[in-house]
């Protein structure tokens, strides 16, 4: 076992496969990452790459015809891939909220917006209260006197109430609006509400503000960057827009084909970035004021079911060397860089040993 | 309004004035209809072998203006003029044979090609009914379009479904270039594509227009792709061009304080470049009923008494530059 390197999350060697009639996808192929309490981690790449699995296995919501099959995900203190289910529902929504990328989608359609908040923050107690009694050996409610109930509601309404004015909405009109009457940018701001109300030490975002215009990203992301500072609360940030990785995160995640390629700073991944599909990456992106030629990726992204042997990357790289296409890189600290920086990369290029 | 008559009209391919979209929305059976101001009062033209970008929140009416132009949709008012022809005076038939020299790629690769068609008779189709001809000169075209577009002969006899997003982008690069138009409306054309793949798509559409001689109307909400690919910029909202001028007008010289906020919320993806943050406040309004007097004035920082009660018009600040404000920025 190796030493642990994130305070908070540290996930290892992680593997995921969906068995398909077509064949069995390899979706995750040993992800590495990790992240302390307050931090910010961003995870990009595009369409395809595994960002939005591994959101959902640090969630343990992978479902059927997905599995997880390797690694670990340690959570604090805890590896949640070995939890049983009714230990895991006391931490999902509690100490691990999640926001996703169509706020209305993610909804129910057929509640109104505060029930649906209430409903979220009475499920945290209870299931708080159940491994809570299961621990000390008695039942869950057994003596409690029925009157606390309604006290409990009461202030359930009031935690609502309060999470809506913080998230810059006005909790008279919006409590009873059903989500279908909401427009994109107020259902995000509902979701956050409802991810935050419990207080959790993880919000795992995924692609939060893609499906919106940028003056609303501009706002979302500002919300959540003083909602998050306030309570100090670490953000796992999944997206494809660079822009919102560079402006939000602290630490970055860059996966390909299942494989977290290179990890570091924010400042290391955009001012030096050793891999060469994060060069590609970065240079495929415009930008304004900077109109130079864009530079692509040649290829296309590999069918995971039958996924490049050694790097999968090595079809497309303009810096293949013979002995990609043998073996998978080591997941690797970069040489000659601050430690604070934790630049690790998975590349042959930069391997001490050959 | 004079926007765009003092200026050359020899090299203006495309000359719209006044046009006008209104749809009508019935709440129910008996009541009176109520107007959604989709276009309203857009004057601009389109130099030839130039990109005239519109940019905008989604809401603004960029699609519905640039539908409008090819009398995809019709128009409520105004007329459109290509070249020396006057588009709307067009009879059906004698339109028919004018679309192939105006053509669309639309947003979404996925659904703007037919499933069930190969990739021939989807590029062929134009061909058939625009220059009758035999069934071996269009293998011979869609041959070599698609060589141009960068696919391959051994595609030709795939359905859409064989492949992926930038590869069905293409095929719908090669179906409206094949028919050799003079002008494309570009709607969104990469918003539903990964990044690595977006900067091929634009760079081969940035060749073609030089090897062709293309004129592009390029909608899109992104503005790095803007800033990349256009000469001339409109940028639109709640129906109206508030600003056009060309790119530098907008990006340096920013007039409108719509334009300028919508730069800046844009996040730069360096994180060295610091972000101002700058932000927004608010949401589009319904377009059917717009805001009294300037239509962004809820939201505007600057808001005085009389943005709530008088519309400004578009006016030339620098030649080539017009904004819809009472009180531009940088005058």
């Amino acid at each position: 076992m190796q030493r642990r390197r994130g305070d908070l999350l540290d996930v290892s060697g992680l593997k995921v496969v969906f068995d398909t009639y077509a064949g069995q996808v390899k979706a995750l192929n040993g992800v590495e990452l990790w992240m302390n309490h307050g931090e910010r981690l961003g995870v990009v790449g595009e369409t395809g790459c595994g960002k939005s699995v591994t959101a959902l296995s640090v969630m343990r919501l992978i479902e059927e015809p997905g599995r997880i099959t390797g690694g670990s995900i340690l959570f604090e203190d805890r590896d949640l891939v070995l939890l049983p289910e009714n230990v895991l529902n006391a931490i999902r929504g509690k100490d691990i909220a999640m926001i996703f990328q169509e706020p209305v989608a993610a909804l129910n359609p057929v509640m109104k917006v505060g029930a649906q908040i209430v409903e979220n923050i009475e499920c945290q107690r209870k299931s708080a209260a159940s491994v809570q009694a299961s621990r000390k050996g008695g039942p869950a409610s057994g003596n409690r006197p029925q009157g606390r109930v309604g006290v409990q509601r009461i202030s359930s309404i009031q935690i609502m109430r309060d999470m809506l004015s913080h998230v810059g909405l006005d909790w008279q009109r919006t409590e009873n609006l059903y989500p279908h009457e909401l427009s994109g940018g107020m259902a995000q701001r509902v979701m956050i509400a409802m991810a935050l109300s419990s207080k959790p030490k993880l919000l795992i975002a995924d692609e939060p503000t893609s499906a919106l215009d940028v003056t609303i990203q501009a706002q979302i992301l500002n919300l959540l960057n003083s909602l998050v500072r306030e309570t100090q609360t670490a953000v796992l940030l999944i997206t494809h827009a660079m822009g919102v990785a560079a402006q939000f995160c602290d630490f970055i995640a860059v996966m390909y084909a299942g494989n977290v390629v290179e990890y570091g700073s924010i400042r290391v991944i955009f001012n030096n970035p050793l891999h060469p599909y994060t060069k590609g990456l970065l240079k495929a992106v415009p930008k304004i004021g900077k109109t130079d030629e864009l530079q692509s990726i040649p290829g296309i992204v590999p069918d995971l079911i039958a996924p490049p042997d050694g790097c999968r990357f090595h079809p497309r790289c303009p810096y293949r060397r013979p002995e990609c296409d043998k073996a998978q890189p080591r997941f690797e600290p970069a040489r000659g860089e601050a430690e604070t920086d934790r630049h690790h990369v998975a590349c042959f290029l930069y391997q001490q040993d050959q | 309004m004079q926007a765009t008559t003092e200026r050359e009209n020899r090299d203006i391919l495309i000359q719209a004035k006044h046009l006008k979209k209104l749809f009508a929305v019935k709440k129910n059976f008996y009541s009176r209809p109520l107007y959604v101001k989709a276009v309203d009062d857009c004057d601009f033209a389109i130099r030839k072998n130039t990109v005239f970008g519109i940019v905008g929140e989604s809401g603004s009416g960029k699609t519905t203006l640039g539908r409008v132009i090819l009398r995809l949709i019709e128009a409520t008012g105004g007329s459109v003029v290509f070249g020396d022809t006057d588009l709307m005076s067009l009879s059906n038939q004698e339109l028919r044979l004018f679309r192939r020299r105006m053509q669309i790629i639309s947003q979404d690769p996925y659904n703007s090609l037919h499933p069930r068609k190969v990739v021939k008779k989807l590029i062929g189709e134009g061909l058939k009914i625009h220059f009758q001809l035999s069934s071996q000169e269009i293998d011979e075209r869609v041959k070599n379009i698609l060589t141009l577009v960068g696919l391959r002969e051994e595609h030709m006899y795939r359905y859409p479904h064989e492949f992926s997003g930038g590869q069905r982008q293409r095929i719908a690069i090669a179906r409206a270039l094949v028919l050799k138009p003079e002008f494309i409306v570009l709607d969104e054309p990469t918003s539903a594509l990964d990044v690595s793949v977006q900067a091929i798509i634009l760079k081969m559409l940035k060749e073609l227009k030089r090897d062709f001689a293309l004129t592009y109307m390029l909608i899109t909400h992104d503005l790095a792709v803007i800033d990349y690919m256009a000469d001339d910029v409109a940028v639109m909202y709640l129906g109206q061009i508030v600003e056009m001028g060309s790119k530098d007008d907008i990006f340096s010289r920013t007039a409108h304080p719509y334009a300028r906020l919508l730069i800046d919320s844009v996040p730069p993806p360096a994180p060295s470049e610091h972000w101002s943050g700058k932000i927004l406040s608010g949401e589009i309004p319904s377009p059917i009923h717009v805001p009294s007097g300037c239509r962004f004035h809820p939201r505007c920082p600057q808001a005085q008494e009389i943005c709530r009660t008088k519309e400004p018009v578009l006016s030339e600040l620098q030649p080539g530059h017009f904004a819809k404000c009472h009180f531009p920025l940088n005058s």
